[in-house]
């Protein structure tokens, strides 16, 4: 589980770095919690986690409201930064934060194609995931499922 | 407190003036100063401004929904806004 946060937290970092006027980049789950984040300024990822998927859910709700099923984006625009969040996957979310001299299509641009990398390297690290679990003994495999672990027992008491 | 154009009724209130609220709190967190204005970006482009304005000595939330961003926002929240105070308080 920890690859992909360390290969999002990466990816994240690349972008700050190429994107001189993108000042941080969160990528946290839909219940609040942080799961990588990046930035060139001093951040408070706990609570600016739990902030910005309380604003996405709200996002949603007032588009279902108006006959949506999610809002894509929500976006705030602050004095001194903008910031955008979009949804990444079914189970988290990735919040942007710009200066003002970034225009706001290049930042809703930027979260759309950083979503679309995230969810690849969650989608990896899964399929990753499985195949190690695959490639163990049938001894040392977690049971998945009640019925995996039954059949087992099964399996190994008709073997004796 | 009024509206015109299509829009989805009394149940979208409560949430515009949440979605405010929680932008002022995210941008007090993160120490972006005060919001100016937050927005939905919804499905086909359209887009959904909020605006929160203090007339009088109230908070009176604006939302603004567009099938496309149009140029000038920030101007135009300026405009509605001296709209709203010449109406509710006789003065610009």
């Amino acid at each position: 589980m920890s690859n992909y946060k360390e290969a999002c937290r990466r990816e994240l970092e690349h972008l700050v770095e190429r994107e001189a006027h993108l000042d941080a980049a969160l990528l946290c789950s839909v219940d609040g919690l942080p799961v990588a984040y990046a930035s060139s300024i001093q951040i408070e990822a706990d609570a600016l986690s739990a902030m910005c998927s309380s604003m996405l859910s709200l996002g949603d709700a007032l588009a279902i409201q108006g006959g949506d099923d999610t809002c894509i984006q929500v976006v705030t625009q602050s004095r001194g930064r903008t910031v955008a969040l979009i949804h990444a996957g079914k189970d988290m979310l990735l919040g942007l934060m710009g200066s003002r001299e970034l225009k706001l299509g290049m930042l809703l641009g930027h979260a759309r194609k950083e979503v679309e990398v995230i969810v690849e390297l969650i989608n990896q690290s899964h399929h990753e995931t499985k195949q190690s679990e695959k490639a163990k003994k049938p001894a040392e495999r977690q049971p998945a499922l009640l019925e995996e672990l039954v059949k087992r027992v099964m399996q190994e008491a008709q073997e004796r | 407190m009024t509206e015109v154009g299509e829009s989805p009724g009394d149940d979208f209130a409560p949430y515009s003036t949440s979605v405010m609220e929680s932008s002022q709190k995210m941008s007090e967190i993160a120490g972006f100063g005060d919001p100016i204005c937050s927005a939905l970006v919804l499905k086909g482009g359209r887009m959904l401004i909020m605006h929160e304005a203090r007339i009088d000595g109230q908070s009176v939330y604006l939302s603004i929904l567009c099938s496309r961003v149009p140029a000038g926002v920030q101007a135009l929240i300026k405009k509605i806004v001296e709209c709203l105070t010449r109406a509710m308080t006789g003065h610009a």
